[in-house]
């Protein structure tokens, strides 16, 4: 390591303000080196300066020269590709993949983001050639995400047999990548989905769940009750077995349970409690035409600025009630 | 939520880990969240914080998903802006519409 001409590729790096360049990989580089990838002709051009960042220390300037000369990033649809990622492959490899027939083709395009440099092109081969990317209701999982999943996962998951039922088919998105196939398998095996009242719930963000949860949340005893039911929309995922369950005792606990609503489900319950108890104080009704009373709707700020009720007050006020 | 946590006050955090499954809270995008963030109080959403706590799956939806659905509402509501302001209710249909 030579300390006197690090100490010059920084001082060249402050001058260009360029000092975000610095790395510890800079320190066994030749400033003579990094000067001429810096006065490179290629850097003027807007599409490439994504490029040039610290990883780039790590090539040498043949190589650089030879992927930003392909004849690829004239094509629009190729933009995207311009990332430091790049550096990880080849220019042949580039080439290659870049030249594979799909790109041709309007549904394989959304996959031409960076996050393809994680894959060698046998893989992308292997996975844009699976037969099943003919049949129109697995189009939509043609997204970058699928870069993250290996061929042979893929395959697994688009071979289950569920698909040929038309209820699984809107579960057929981007974010069932995130699933593994046998939990994909034990999820749609659930009783639950014989049912049509459960249905509904076959959307996309079931996938941001996990089996587990889906089965707490399934097995809640409410769901036998059909005054419940219209509680079962497909934002429940993204709440916990726990919380709707606080949440409907509180309800019942008041006898006022025939008024929740999918959104209340999405509400603290100790804010709820806390302003129930405010209601009940100030002879205020909590059930108002027919409806839980409109302030249950008001944003805290909001509440705040038109009724002069603290949420937060109230809560410390109600604090031993609440616990 | 990094990005969540750096933008509420701990009270809004608190009830965010209270209502929501940790498995959604962790695969929530920052950079899609923080997106949907910029173009609420770009469009005057001063109670975004609220609309963060009680809306978080909505800001699973993709950003240009959302700003649609959210133009729509828009276009439905005359003063939407002041409305959900007293009724955030009216957020419901966006979760409808994704179901």
């Amino acid at each position: 390591m030579n300390n006197l001409e690090y100490e010059l590729i920084k001082k060249l790096l402050k001058e260009r303000h360029l000092e975000h360049l610095d790395c510890e990989y800079l320190k066994c580089r030749k400033y003579k080196f990094v000067i001429n990838v810096l006065d490179m002709e290629e850097w003027k051009n807007e599409k490439f300066k994504p490029l040039l960042t610290s990883t780039i220390w790590n090539y040498n300037i043949n190589k650089i020269k030879k992927i930003l000369s392909l004849p690829y990033w004239k094509e629009e649809k190729f933009k995207p590709l311009l990332t430091p990622n790049i550096w990880h492959k080849s220019s042949s490899e580039i080439e290659e993949i870049l030249s594979l027939p799909y790109w041709e083709e309007e549904k394989f395009k959304p996959l031409l983001t960076s996050s393809i440099w994680h894959k060698s092109l046998s893989e992308i081969n292997e996975i844009l050639s699976l037969p099943y990317w003919k049949e129109e209701k697995f189009e939509p999982l043609l997204t970058s995400s699928i870069w993250f999943s290996s061929s042979k996962r893929i395959k697994d998951v688009l071979s289950l047999p569920y698909w040929k039922e038309d209820k699984f088919k809107p579960l057929l998105t981007p974010t069932i990548w995130h699933k593994s196939p046998c939990e994909i398998k034990e999820t749609l095996d659930l009783p639950y989905w014989k049912e049509d009242k459960y249905l509904h719930l076959l959307t996309s963000s079931i996938w941001l769940s996990n089996i587990k949860k889906i089965k707490e949340i399934l097995s809640l005893p409410y769901w036998k009750d059909i005054k419940y039911e219209h509680l079962l929309t497909s934002s429940i995922w993204s709440l916990s077995a726990k919380h709707i369950t606080e949440l409907i005792e509180l309800f019942k606990s008041l006898n006022i349970e025939d008024y929740l609503t999918p959104s209340v489900l999405h509400k603290s319950a100790k804010q709820l409690k806390a302003l129930m108890l405010y209601c009940q104080d100030n002879r205020i009704s909590v059930i108002d035409n027919g409806k839980l009373n409109s302030i249950f709707s008001y944003p805290l700020g909001a509440l705040k600025k038109a009724y002069g009720i603290d949420i937060k007050l109230l809560m410390k006020e109600y604090e031993r009630v609440l616990k | 939520m990094k990005y969540l946590e750096s933008l509420l006050d701990t009270e809004y955090i608190d009830d965010i880990y209270e209502i929501y499954d940790e498995d959604f809270l962790s695969a929530l995008d920052n950079d899609n969240v923080k997106r949907i963030v910029e173009y609420l109080k770009d469009n005057g959403v001063y109670y975004y914080s609220d609309i963060i706590t009680n809306y978080l799956d909505l800001f699973m939806l993709d950003y240009n998903e959302f700003i649609n659905k959210f133009e729509k509402l828009k276009l439905e509501h005359t003063h939407l802006i002041e409305l959900l302001g007293c009724k955030m209710d009216l957020l419901e249909s966006m979760r409808e519409s994704y179901e």
